[in-house]
């Protein structure tokens, strides 16, 4: 295949199910070039909505908590059950070098030698319009692919926790045995928006340890609203030692996926309309930055204004003043 | 597993033992523990080091034919290589080791291999070490059965079976199951050994490997030594008592080119081991005296100006008789590039044999006996040393700390390092990044034509099958089986059971595969290491510069997938890559280890890489980079570029260029200039 093939007989190809079109495709919706975001839309343009939404599982936990290692049982599990999952991990870049390891198909050996199974790591930084946008805009290309169950998997660190609910109808968090201390503080965003909560590793030494976390997490008070009506979040102990402790999660996420269909729909639309304004955000501030305006008066200000003002009131009548430019 | 005893304790300076007034800086005598200054009281004047030379070429009668020249050579035991297959217990007709039968070793799948591979040679006089740790079951088996069918019984069979499984989740991965089941085999086969074959030595504990990997010498003796004890401790489970365990428990050193380092190492080692197990209460001269083999580094060896190379192993080989060393294997000039062809072989036989006969080595018993500096080595090592086992210690003992990673982080840390060092030429190598030399005449090297072994080992296996009473196979491996879930039967006898009964190597590894399962590593690699060793300078920045460029104006970075094809399993190459361009600040995928042609191709085009670097170090390149370039085109995939690196023979270039690879990386290649090469064979497109 070319690699610069017209966007329609990419939308054509990857609807068939051709691998390498959706490969090429979620190159096109992360690449950087507006030549590229031009043909990403005409794309788009060329998909048929698929006849039901695909479920999209969120799953996100600190480094090391075993991850990977639970979506290569989990998905092999699905696939199984003749579902075609893809995975969508993303991994961070150094902010040093721009660079990035994107070692997860090492974690799931099973999964990536299944047929029905798509993993496509991307590296964090190289999605400009935010993490949300081009996970979310890859999925809807998985979902055309023919993939019916789309694994997102992110670390849960920063900005990525809120985006990973943004696009996901599901959140699944994933804990280590131990890893209830910080309950209070830095993984709060992420537990008030978890539908499930996992405690991985509970099996030899450490098990007791896991079931005291469970309890941690299980009593803890939580701002959590569920997301189905009249369904409570669940808490599960994950061992890798044990497929029966995969199998009790995977039941549940099925259920909640089944309960999930009839508002899909509606989840679908907040979706498309919290990836909107991300991204006019993201383009504003790019606009903004690169303005001549800003650039002048930010000049103006580190080099003489900043010993006798603060920058707020500044940034106010600057920002007035484009706009009214802009206006007029 | 219990942990290990708490060193905290432990000061190097101040422990008491028989024989010896107990100071560091007064190590005893030769022979006395704690056998600082050697395990025998009269060393070389009286028993010479054995020279064992490692060696299996593709088919048993082509190694056997090898080792009986070899012994007439004035070789004094044999030291067996296996081909990879064979190490990783899949038979050679197995669909995943198409490229890998017969390379680097020899196929054994069979009885009827060894004793192919033994025929002629009298295994009740003739040490036999051989070097297997994933398929350490059927491959002594065979071993035992051959004998016995020579009209040989245990007994009197002497040598080593490597045996040290621990190292090769750390380092080699030439593992077949989960650390746990493993250890468990360890243990049995010391139980069986110790009751039926007490003069074979059941377990050598390998530093080796992890040298080669880029271990310091601290690392390498402590990894090492805490794998010991972990053994020790297994062998206890297993019931056997723990003095007549040390007494059969041997170690595997490498020496490489810091002479005085590699000297105090062999130095320190003993004096550790001797502390460690003291600390266990064990007690008698024999067990607490650490014996050991040792081999000349294979990484010290360059490519470029090999003829050096025999220079370099000379002075590693008088650093392992200045260490005392027991037995030694010298490396042949030319195994930066191949297996060793008959001339290198008989070359470095030879440096041996003049060390032992035209120099002094053997005249004197300790020539480095009340060196300062070398005290001085001992006592840093052994200090660092210690601190590296307090860590593993307080992780939980070696199977935890592994399975957390932690002397592999630091060994992976330890090798990007070295990298960067040579080349920014801080760490020089004569004929590589310093005195370079062009128009070096090349040397003749051994190829092997791998489809050929293959299809005779094939044929081998089919024959064997067919004649063979099937019913008497299958009950034995049902036997087999039965003692892996129940623990009930020691595993090395059943083993034997089944290949008196002629199942094969696959069979028996298969059957325990279904109860054990086979161990999947996850392979990590760090980033920062290399780029992170040094400020970075103006090399790495102009890279970086240079990737930057490309990501303006690709709209992404420039992806590259490492990989590793077939059952090869040396990836400290590859880690260090994948970190370093990482750090030049490419998207690098990894993939998982052991992968066929066709899962590179596919996770290549899932990814949508711009470049597979393939990594090769085993020979397996010739078979598998052309399929892996077929697949590639007939996917429509040709703009994915390809670049080879590891040891590739100047002889197969040609082929690999024109299969379309468009750039090979052999030792010694600069990662800078790497990067650079990448960067102009990517489509600016």
């Amino acid at each position: 295949m070319s690699r610069a093939l017209p966007p329609q007989e990419l939308a054509e190809r990857l609807q068939q199910g051709d691998r390498h079109a959706l490969a090429r495709a979620i190159t096109l919706v992360e690449s950087t070039l507006e030549k590229d975001q031009v043909a990403a839309d005409e794309l788009f343009a060329h998909l048929k909505s698929p006849a039901s939404p695909s479920f999209r599982l969120g799953i996100t936990g600190a480094p090391g908590v075993g991850k990977s290692t639970f979506i290569d049982t989990f998905g092999t599990h699905l696939c199984d059950q003749g579902h075609r999952v893809a995975v969508l991990a993303i991994d961070p870049s150094s902010p040093t070098s721009g660079g990035s390891l994107l070692g997860d198909k090492t974690r799931m050996d099973q999964l990536s030698l299944r047929d029905s199974a798509f993993i496509r790591p991307s590296p964090a930084s190289t999605v400009l319009g935010g993490l949300a946008i081009a996970t979310s805009a890859a999925a809807r290309l998985c979902e055309a692919a023919g993939y019916d169950f789309i694994i997102i998997e992110t670390v849960g660190t920063g900005q990525s926790e809120r985006h990973v609910v943004d696009v996901a109808d599901a959140v699944l968090l994933l804990v280590e045995p131990g890893g209830g201390d910080g309950l209070q503080a830095s993984k709060r965003g992420l537990i008030e928006h978890a539908d499930f909560i996992a405690v991985t590793k509970a099996d030899g030494d450490l098990r007791a340890l896991a079931e005291k976390t469970l309890m941690e997490f299980t009593h803890a008070p939580s701002a959590y609203t569920p997301r189905l009506p009249a369904r409570s979040r669940t808490f599960h102990l994950l061992s890798m030692h044990d497929p029966a402790s995969v199998a009790s999660v995977s039941v549940e996420i099925a259920a909640f996926a089944e309960l999930a269909r009839p508002h899909q729909p509606a989840w679908r639309s907040q979706q498309a309309e919290s990836e909107f304004l991300q991204v006019m955000e993201r383009t504003l501030i790019e606009r903004v930055r690169s303005h001549p305006l800003i650039q002048a008066q930010a000049q103006a200000y580190a080099s003489a204004e900043h010993v006798r003002r603060l920058p707020f009131v500044l940034a106010k009548q600057t920002i007035d003043q484009l706009l009214v430019d802009k206006a007029e | 597993m219990k942990p290990i005893p708490s060193l905290a304790d432990l000061a190097f300076e101040e422990l008491k033992l028989p024989h010896t007034t107990a100071r560091a800086d007064d190590p005893g005598l030769p022979g006395f523990a704690p056998f600082v200054r050697g395990p025998y009281a009269s060393m070389y004047v009286t028993n010479p080091w054995t020279l064992r030379q490692y060696a299996g070429f593709s088919t048993a009668e082509e190694t056997n034919a090898f080792f009986r020249q070899a012994l007439a050579g004035g070789q004094t035991g044999l030291s067996v290589a296996f081909d990879l297959p064979t190490h990783r217990g899949y038979d050679s007709d197995h669909p995943r080791v198409t490229g890998d039968v017969g390379k680097a070793g020899v196929a054994i799948d069979t009885v009827e291999d060894m004793k192919r591979l033994m025929d002629g040679i009298p295994l009740d006089r003739t040490s036999v070490s051989m070097t297997m740790n994933g398929a350490v079951l059927p491959v002594l088996a065979f071993f035992i059965v051959t004998a016995e069918e020579q009209g040989v019984a245990a007994r009197a069979l002497s040598g080593t079976i490597q045996n040290d499984i621990l190292k090769e989740y750390m380092v080699r991965n030439t593992y077949i199951y989960p650390p746990a089941a493993s250890v468990r085999i360890v243990g049995e086969i010391m139980a069986w050994l110790s009751a039926h074959a007490p003069r074979f030595n059941s377990i050598s504990v390998s530093g080796y490997h992890m040298h080669e990997a880029g271990a310091t010498a601290a690392q390498e003796l402590a990894y090492t030594l805490a794998n010991g004890l972990a053994y020790v401790q297994a062998g206890r489970a297993a019931g056997v008592n723990m003095e007549t365990l040390a007494e059969r428990m041997s170690f595997f050193w490498a020496q490489g080119m810091d002479y005085l380092t590699e000297v105090a190492k062999l130095r320190a080692a003993r004096g550790l081991w001797a502390r460690l197990l003291w600390q266990l209460g064990v007690r008698s001269p024999k067990a607490l005296a650490l014996r050991c083999h040792c081999q000349t580094s294979g990484w010290s060896l360059t490519r470029h100006d090999p003829l050096n190379n025999v220079v370099r192993t000379t002075i590693e080989a008088l650093s392992a008789v200045h260490g005392h060393t027991q037995s030694l294997h010298t490396n042949s000039l030319d195994e930066a590039v191949a297996l060793p062809s008959d001339e290198a072989a008989r070359i470095s036989r030879q440096t041996q044999l003049i060390l032992r006969h035209e120099t002094d080595a053997c005249a004197l018993i300790d020539p480095w006996g009340g060196s300062l500096e070398i005290k001085q080595r001992i006592t840093a090592l052994a200090t660092e040393a210690l601190a590296l086992i307090e860590e593993i210690d307080a992780a939980g003992g070696m199977i935890t700390a592994i399975s957390q990673g932690i002397p592999q982080r630091r060994i992976e840390h330890a090798a990007a390092t070295r990298q960067r060092r040579i080349d920014q030429a801080h760490d020089r190598i004569v004929g590589v990044n310093c005195h370079h030399r062009d128009n070096v005449e090349p040397i003749a090297i051994r190829n092997i034509d791998n489809r050929a072994v293959r299809e005779a080992q094939v044929a081998r296996l089919a024959a064997v099958r067919a004649s063979r009473d099937q019913q008497r196979v299958n009950e034995t491996l049902a036997a087999l089986e039965h003692a892996a879930t129940t623990g009930e039967g020691n595993l090395l006898e059943l083993t034997i059971h089944a290949a008196r009964a002629r199942a094969t190597l696959g069979e028996i590894s298969d059957a325990l595969e279904r109860i054990f399962t086979r161990h999947n590593a996850v392979v990590q690699v760090m980033t920062g290491a290399y780029g992170g060793s040094m400020a970075p300078d103006d090399e790495i920045q102009a890279v970086r510069d240079r990737v930057a460029r490309f990501a303006a104006s690709n709209g992404r970075r420039p992806r590259l997938l490492v990989a590793k094809m077939g059952q090869d399993g040396h990836d400290r190459g590859a880690k260090v890559v994948a970190g370093a361009f990482a750090d030049f600040g490419f998207d690098v995928d990894v993939a998982p280890m052991f992968r066929t042609p066709e899962e590179v191709c596919r996770q290549a085009l899932d990814n949508d890489v711009h470049v597979i670097g393939i990594s090769t170090l085993a020979g397996a390149h010739q078979t598998l980079v052309p399929e892996l370039m077929t697949l590639l085109n007939d996917s429509g995939a040709a703009h994915v570029r390809v670049v080879v690196g590891g040891i590739i023979p100047d002889t197969d270039h040609d082929a690999l260029c024109s299969a379309g690879v468009v750039a090979i990386f052999g030792p010694g290649s600069r990662l800078p200039d790497c990067a650079h090469q990448v960067l102009d064979h990517l489509d600016p497109a």
